[in-house]
């Protein structure tokens, strides 16, 4: 493997905020907190975010332009984090930036020629003086601007032949990190197209290393490999350009991403409302994903089988307490022994399936059994061993491995009991409303590393553990449709069916009112 | 019947011995209640038309021929104090950068409540009433201490609703936004966008969009212009434009734009060629405009 040619570990940078008395404590506001990424020799990376969100203190901290308050920072293998702005300056030949406004980044009293040159007079890399035209002349082809160009002030060119000479002038000393902040959100398309495509022609002909901090993800996804989106000074999501723009992840990044308007009428584009589609949470998708389900032998868990090979995930480990029991023919599906309620055994799946992304926790018991009119705990007990215990312990052991393969997501079977009790399987529901609450803490605590924790609360679903339902009954292939369709587009709780998304309404417009409904059940 | 009327405007810039044509008999009609927009490159001659509406421009250019009507009436027959009177009131500007365009020694109430004593006569704590309303219809929160702050202390997105405020304070005909949403970002620029549109629909006013950017075009104009080298190359309706762009020089920047749905499509600037032959064509006109 190559090593990274930028490395950072926990790099944090704040400001100082200006103190209105002067012996007020000085307070400062931390604009990057802690961020982690690796940059790879070659690599065109993209970050984006919006205003505020640290994109440029994140291109000027790669280049030791802000002072870092902690972390650390490797160029070239090289720890740069503390080093004095002297000793850097024989780095700065390797790294080079080109700048936002082309109008202030130019000094407007100098010729063409001398600007573009100015950084190999600098480290003493144009001895001889008269070869200081054909020199600025040979890196204004390479931009393709004409070399006739060399006499003229920055105020006689357009804005897109200034913002090539800045870029002349980043890749005079043949830099091998160059970072470009924001350089063409003050051009027309035209001009812009024609900026790509020099960096482009530029980053592959020199082996230049690029990162391109913009706010319009269009262009990043034509330049850049890879990006990483910045919010609120916290690496939100990070993925191949490719991957981001077929699966956004992080809410914020489909705010991003909804929020460029293509040249397309659509007359709704305007009215939709940034602000409620950005409630989302956490998105994860199927296609090439790598899920375990447990509960696979019958029911729901069989349907998710099914639809999970369908949709495209790229392996399937179908885990029952007997595998023999799971029928599948399709090759891409692994059948697993598994009781969840037996810890060490759970422990050991982990540290054996560490390709997983997606855990579906389907395995549950319905003793159907009422609370106090049932006459001892047994019956209470083996439901919350499986359906809370078990559970718990299946998140426990695998949000480790999830960590390490960059999220992925946590899917809960639950039901539209978890919210309301139905007396006739009391002791049921109990366990089913731990289980919701479980979903909520594990979805706080896995929140920072990028782990979607979903729950799904289905009404009565057409299986052999709901035999003694009255109808309506969902089928179940049905259930596990609307919960990847779901968990594929963020939501953090799924009602599928009729059924749970009218108890749902009707628990948000009157609870007490369908707690009275559903008190009519009662056991015996 | 149309509300803004420009006929065969041309405007040029006499500077020293020379003269330059900004606008070559440009030709525009806005209906009530629509969008127009105003595309271009840089040096286009967008912000030209514009500023020939609202009497703002430079003191070398002069108008040798056209029209602007408005209501009917034509613009360039009133006198200063006449056409003085419609603008802020009748014709309003949403102006481009809300970094320069606010007084940073004045308050945001100041800002509002001037065009309102000023065009309805109304008093002081009557404008200071209306404003709180103003900005509140923007939705900014908590108007009642946005009214007292200046306008460093309101982040970029806020200083334009306050800008849009202004524009629509007095319920104007005709509103010009020039590039209004350049210095945003995407997010910020649909939550103004969606605003301009709101206040848009709710007053009824035609609204002249100048822009760049076809994306936002495809999403709140009617009508597009397209202009090169201050001509009209093109003037259809958005839905024409987008559907069959008429023009070479119009499918060229839908070309040039880059698609993050369509990440195989190639980005391709403008042709040498088209450029030449536009500019080419510049010159015809000029020559044949020479004697006019």
């Amino acid at each position: 493997m190559t090593d990274p040619l930028v490395s950072a570990n926990r790099l944090s940078v704040s400001y100082r905020i200006p103190k209105t008395l002067p012996w007020e404590e000085q307070q400062y506001f931390e604009v990057l907190k802690e961020v982690n990424f690796e940059i790879l020799p070659g690599q065109r990376l993209g970050i984006v975010g919006e205003s505020g969100s640290g994109k440029t203190t994140l291109g000027r901290a790669m280049l030791r332009l802000v002072k870092l308050s902690s972390g650390q920072l490797l160029f070239d293998g090289e720890n740069i984090s503390t080093l004095k702005q002297s000793a850097l300056r024989p780095m700065r030949q390797r790294m080079q930036m080109i700048f936002q406004d082309p109008q202030s980044s130019l000094n407007p009293r100098r010729r063409i020629a001398n600007i573009v040159t100015q950084p190999l007079i600098a480290f003493g890399k144009l001895p001889d003086r008269s070869a200081l035209r054909e020199t600025a002349s040979t890196l204004l082809e390479r931009v393709g601007l004409n070399p006739d160009l060399i006499d003229r002030f920055p105020h006689e060119l357009s804005g897109g032949q200034r913002q090539r000479v800045g870029i002349a002038r980043a890749i005079a000393l043949e830099p091998k990190l160059l970072v470009a902040d924001e350089i063409v959100s003050g051009l027309d398309v035209s001009s812009q197209a024609q900026i790509i495509l020099l960096l482009e022609s530029l980053s592959r002909d020199m082996d230049l290393t690029l990162v391109f901090i913009s706010h319009d993800l269009s262009v990043v996804r034509k330049l850049c490999d890879s990006v990483i989106v910045l919010h609120q000074g916290r690496i939100a999501e990070r993925n191949s350009t490719d991957g981001l723009f077929r699966f956004a992840r992080h809410p914020y990044t489909r705010e991003l991403i909804r929020a460029i308007p293509l040249p397309e009428i659509d007359d709704n584009w305007l009215d939709q409302n940034n602000d409620t589609q950005s409630k989302g949470g956490l998105a994860m998708q199927i296609k090439n994903a790598t899920v375990l389900v447990t509960g696979a032998n019958r029911g729901i868990g069989r349907a998710y089988i099914d639809e999970l090979v369908k949709r495209g995930a790229k392996k399937v480990y179908a885990t029952a307490r007997t595998p023999s029991e799971i029928k599948t023919s399709h090759a891409n599906v692994e059948t697993h022994p598994l009781d969840i309620t037996d810890r060490d055994a759970v422990y050991q799946l982990a540290s054996k399936l560490s390709d997983v992304d997606l855990i579906i926790n389907n395995a549950g018991v319905n003793m159907m059994s009422a609370l106090v009119a049932s006459d001892g705990l047994d019956a209470a007990r083996a439901e919350m061993e499986v359906n809370y215990l078990g559970t718990l312990s299946m998140c426990q052991a695998f949000a480790p491995v999830l960590k390490e393969n960059g999220g992925g997501a946590i899917l809960n079977m639950l039901s539209i009991l978890s919210r309301v009790n139905l007396p006739l399987m009391g002791s049921l529901c109990a366990s089913k409303a731990a289980g919701l609450s479980l979903v909520q803490g594990v979805r706080a605590e896995l929140a920072a590393q990028n782990t979607a924790v979903v729950a799904v609360m289905p009404g009565a679903v057409d299986t052999d553990m709901s035999k003694d339902f009255p109808p309506p009954k969902m089928a179940p292939a049905d259930v596990v449709s609307a919960a990847l369709d779901g968990l594929e587009e963020g939501l953090e709780e799924i009602y599928p069916g009729e059924m749970a998304s009218g108890l749902n309404q009707g628990l948000s417009a009157d609870p007490k009112a369908v707690e009275k409904e559903l008190a009519g059940y009662l056991p015996g | 019947m149309s509300l803004l009327e420009v006929q065969d405007l041309r405007v040029t810039l006499r500077q020293h011995s020379t003269s330059t044509r900004l606008l070559r008999d440009v030709s525009l009609s806005m209906e009530y209640g629509k969008v127009l927009g105003l595309v271009g490159e840089s040096g286009a001659g967008k912000s030209m038309v514009a500023k020939a509406i609202l009497d703002l421009l430079p003191k070398k250019a002069v108008i040798d021929k056209g029209e602007i009507k408005f209501n009917q009436n034509s613009l360039l027959r009133l006198s200063v104090a006449e056409r003085r009177k419609l603008l802020g009131k009748d014709i309003a500007l949403i102006p481009q950068d809300p970094m320069v365009s606010l007084n940073p020694v004045r308050t945001i109430g100041t800002h509002l409540s001037e065009g309102l004593t000023h065009h309805l006569g109304i008093t002081k704590a009557e404008a200071r009433k209306q404003s709180i309303a103003l900005l509140d219809e923007v939705l900014i929160r908590d108007p009642e201490r946005v009214i007292d702050a200046f306008s460093h202390e309101l982040s970029g997105g806020m200083r334009q609703r306050v800008l849009i405020a202004m524009a629509f304070s007095c319920s104007p005909k005709l509103i010009i936004a020039d590039e209004p949403t350049t210095a945003l970002d995407v997010t910020v620029q649909k939550r103004v966008l969606s605003l301009i549109r709101m206040m848009q629909r709710k007053q009824n006013t035609s609204l002249l969009f100048i822009t760049h950017d076809l994306g936002v075009v495809a999403k709140i104009c009617d009508q597009v212009a397209i202009m090169y080298e201050g001509r009209v190359l093109e003037n259809t309706t958005a839905k024409q434009l987008f559907h069959s762009p008429g023009h070479d020089y119009t499918r060229a920047l839908i070309d040039a734009m880059p698609r993050f749905d369509q990440p195989d499509k190639p980005i391709l600037p403008v042709s040498r060629k088209l450029k030449e032959q536009l500019q080419a064509e510049t010159r015809e006109v000029d020559q044949a405009t020479y004697n006019d």
